[in-house]
């Protein structure tokens, strides 16, 4: 998929002056309030269309390629991570859905005007999940949930909740449900280790009725939308990283620069200078990986594994950011230890990295069998 | 499924955690017993009382930075943390760095937050147990001890960073061209002292603060000395409580210098030996700070162990999975090391350096001394004589062996980096083992985590420490590099 780079540097303009706008000024609190959802940023980026990035025009969408949407939620990052992810899993969970040609649920939510949260069931293999919800048929066209569909991320009080069951045959299911009915339980908002914009809580369902035309997939097409759906939160989580890295390194570079210790800046030091060089590396390399996965298109696998290699460069940027700064770097002041909590936080989105290796284990074992 | 945690893990004797102990119990057995009944004094209030207030702790002072939890310090006080390494003749413990690293370990496996109020207020007295003074002993950790018995914690803290020098003033090549704002300008009966500490644990909450500054801010290594000030004295405040990512439960302050009028008696040891200080207590704390950061680390595997029990995915428990098997067996293997390197930082440190004077006849004799016998006036006045402090620190000079210095440096430095290093990579793969529900608070790894990466950052960044082993490695070539 070639890149337009004219249009990707206009994309980022565009999602640098609304993070600037909206997100900056509400960022630092809203990691420090009582969990919440940021309805008010969601509710802007659904002005300026964010919500239907990834559709195509043809679908009252923008069309905007995977490198673009990566470079829109990586600038968003800079500015806060998981604010970027309210806006980027919204987009990413309505790509999905349209791909999936669930119209139906697609038509619901853009209607709506309510973000999409989603409980993802633990993977097992490659191909399959493992839910503790059960579906029950009733009637004709009537389904019964019962049982804890897990975390879900992004989670409002209205919002949609795109869960997983498994009905009496032990067939999987994707399906559509909202908070807010009696039988659609959803626990408090947690208190999570970063990436607070995008609240997190238990979903679970008590003999929930759920019109068939709520079920998105079903059988093999249910799994092959979990892969679709884990593919398209890889690239937003992915993104958010390589934002995340860019905003970290930065800081880090400006202190350097202008704190003074043991008689020359701290960019002087031969030591530190080496940090901040693995530090761009990384940072070099996430990028190209984030591009490379965006090139690609749709592949469950490139998007696990530029999901893993990109977080744990994340991770080990952000945590080396906090370490140059010293004892500023612990403090909220400065912003950094924020940016290591959420780059720790990506790194167990949508699934943790260690599970993400044995799934790309598990792919590449059918390659080789 | 916790009793497995109860019995297999975290209950494990001291001989179990460190092979050294058993062995050791056959040559030295008071000593080993006398440790593991600190270690088991230290697990029980950890279990008890902190562990089950730690979360709702941390959840306070995320509100409200200044949130100090007085009755969890106060129900510590029949344990005797606060006066466990004062000496006995002030009715302390008299205990050395290697018990203080016991007992962090294991508060630090409850909560790193709580167990470094006990860390910190250790750092704060050190300066005046390793430089013998015992004008400040009869007094001021008197203070401490009298107060514990009567149930009220007396709590002390360390003043050595400054707003624009961390490392500096933490490393005596540095220092030279620090940018210090801390100044103790001599005037008639004291010093006046100006400037301002940052990220003072214990800083807030703290009745004494041992506050390093030099006489003279361009001759920093020559003047630098050691002051006690009490919270209330003129001209001192304690300024903003900084909202920490971690270790919420102890508090950093920021401590201000107005004017503040120190009277000579609340020197610390003699002027101008307070690099001299700094790098004494710097050996002896900075294993303890490795305790510290195993205890976190422990605190992450243990809760791991349990939640692996527990938790099954594709019908198996995940501790019966190899792939966490394998990681399981790895942290264990680097905690393991990690205990090691403090135990040999804390020892060498116990056995080889200042401590040992401790053992010379004219000490013992001094020790032997009631408190109230040497607060006489007279006896006041010899023991604050400078000739008796250069006495003092001649047999300093002569006893303690260069090239035991230089191990102490490096096995103290190591022993933090070690320990901290740990910290982080057991507390991050904690997290990445049990996946999102470890993102949440109340499963307590991610609390954690968060207080795991202070363990790099205080008592010398790990980077500092590194360059200490190094000078300390190689003395004679050693400069301070590029």
């Amino acid at each position: 998929m070639a890149i337009d780079a004219q249009r990707l540097a206009e994309v980022e303009q565009t999602a640098t002056r609304f993070a600037a706008r909206h997100i900056e000024p509400l960022a630092a609190e809203w990691d420090h309030g009582d969990p919440s959802f940021p309805l008010f940023v969601f509710a802007r980026g659904r002005e300026a269309g964010f919500d239907r990035l990834m559709l195509p025009e043809s679908a009252g969408g923008y069309g905007f390629s995977p490198a673009e949407v990566a470079a829109l939620v990586a600038a968003l990052a800079r500015t806060c991570a998981g604010h970027a992810m309210v806006i980027g899993v919204h987009a990413a969970l309505v790509a999905t859905l349209h791909d999936a040609g669930a119209q139906a649920a697609l038509a619901q939510v853009l209607a709506s005007e309510q973000p999409i949260a989603v409980a993802l069931p633990e993977p097992l293999s490659a191909g399959e999940f493992e839910t503790a919800v059960s579906a029950m048929l009733v009637g004709k066209d009537q389904y019964h949930l019962n049982g804890p569909a897990g975390l879900a991320i992004n989670i409002a009080p209205a919002g949609f909740i795109i869960a997983f069951a498994k009905d009496a045959a032990g067939s999987p299911l994707a399906l559509l449900a909202q908070a807010g009915q009696n039988d659609v339980a959803v626990g408090a908002a947690e208190l999570t280790l970063g990436l607070r914009a995008m609240p997190l809580a238990e979903v679970s369902f008590a003999d929930h009725a759920l019109p068939s035309a709520q079920v998105i997939a079903a059988g093999e097409p249910a799994n092959a939308f979990y892969r679709a759906l884990l593919a398209n939160l890889c690239q937003v989580v992915a993104a958010a990283a390589v934002g995340v890295m860019q905003a970290a390194r930065t800081q880090a570079l400006k202190y350097m620069a202008e704190r003074y210790q043991g008689g020359k800046m701290i960019i002087d030091h031969e030591h530190l200078r080496e940090m901040i060089g693995v530090m761009t590396a990384n940072q070099i390399a996430a990028e190209g990986a984030l591009s490379c996965v965006a090139e690609r298109g749709p592949n469950f696998g490139a998007a696990l594994g530029a999901k893993f290699a990109i977080t744990e460069a994340a991770v080990l940027l952000t945590t080396d950011a906090v370490q140059l700064l010293g004892g500023y770097g612990y403090m909220r002041d400065y912003g950094l230890e924020k940016r290591m909590r959420d780059a720790a936080m990506l790194a167990l989105l949508p699934v943790a990295n260690p599970r993400a290796a044995l799934l790309l284990a598990a792919l590449e074992k059918k390659t080789v069998s | 499924m916790t009793d497995f945690l109860d019995v297999e893990i975290a209950q494990r004797s001291l001989g179990e955690m460190a092979p050294r102990m058993k062995i050791l119990a056959g040559l030295m057995p008071d000593y080993v017993r006398e440790l593991e009944a600190w270690q088991a004094k230290a697990r029980e209030y950890g279990r008890r009382f902190v562990r089950p207030q730690a979360l709702e702790i941390d959840a306070k002072c995320r509100r409200d930075p200044r949130y100090f939890d007085w009755d969890l310090i106060r129900r510590a006080m029949p344990y005797g943390f606060l006066s466990m390494a004062i000496p006995k003749s002030a009715g302390g413990g008299g205990n050395l760095t290697t018990t203080t690293a016991v007992v962090l370990e294991e508060l630090c496996a409850a909560c790193s937050g709580v167990a470094n109020v006990f860390g910190a207020h250790g750092l704060g007295i050190s300066g005046i147990l390793l430089g013998f003074d015992l004008y400040h002993v009869d007094r001021s950790l008197a203070d401490v001890v009298e107060s514990e018995k009567r149930g009220e914690p007396v709590i002390f803290a360390a003043a050595i960073t400054e707003p624009l020098a961390g490392s500096d003033v933490e490393d005596a090549g540095y220092l030279r061209t620090a940018k210090l704002m801390t100044e103790a300008r001599p005037v008639a009966g004291g010093y006046r002292l100006n400037g301002r500490k940052v990220f003072i644990s214990n800083g807030s909450i703290a009745k004494y603060s041992s506050v390093i500054a030099p006489l003279d801010r361009t001759r920093p290594n020559e003047t630098m000395s050691a002051f006690l000030v009490r919270a209330g004295d003129p001209g001192f405040s304690v300024g903003r409580v900084e909202e920490k990512m971690g270790m919420k439960a102890c508090p950093a302050a920021e401590l201000i210098f107005e004017d503040c009028f120190v009277p000579r008696e609340n020197l610390i040891g003699l002027e101008g030996d307070g690099v001299r200080g700094v790098e004494t207590v710097l050996g002896a704390s900075r294993g303890p700070v490795g305790a510290i950061a195993t205890g976190v680390a422990r605190g992450a595997f243990e809760r791991l162990v349990d939640f692996t029990v527990r938790k099954k995915t594709g019908g198996r428990r995940l501790f019966d999975q190899q792939w966490v098997q394998i990681r399981l067996a790895d942290m264990a293997r680097r905690i393991f090391l990690a205990r090691q390197a403090y135990l040999d930082g804390c020892m060498t440190f116990d056995f080889t350096g200042a401590p040992k004077l401790m053992k010379l006849f004219a000490s013992r004799m001094l020790d032997a001394v009631p408190s109230h016998v040497r607060r006489h006036p007279l006896i006041t006045r010899v023991l604050r004589s400078a000739t008796m402090q250069r006495t003092t620190r001649r047999m300093m000079d002569e006893r303690l062996d260069e090239n035991d210095l230089h191990h102490i440096q490096q096995y103290s430095s190591g022993a933090k980096i070690t320990g901290s290093d740990t910290a982080m990579s057991v507390a991050y793969e904690a997290l990445q083992i049990v996946g999102l529900e470890a993102s949440l608070h109340r499963h307590e790894l991610e609390k954690i985590f968060r207080d795991a990466k202070l363990t790099q950052i205080y008592e010398g960044t790990n980077q500092l420490n590194r360059h200490n082993v190094f000078i300390n490695l190689f003395p004679r070539e050693a400069g301070h590099g590029d």
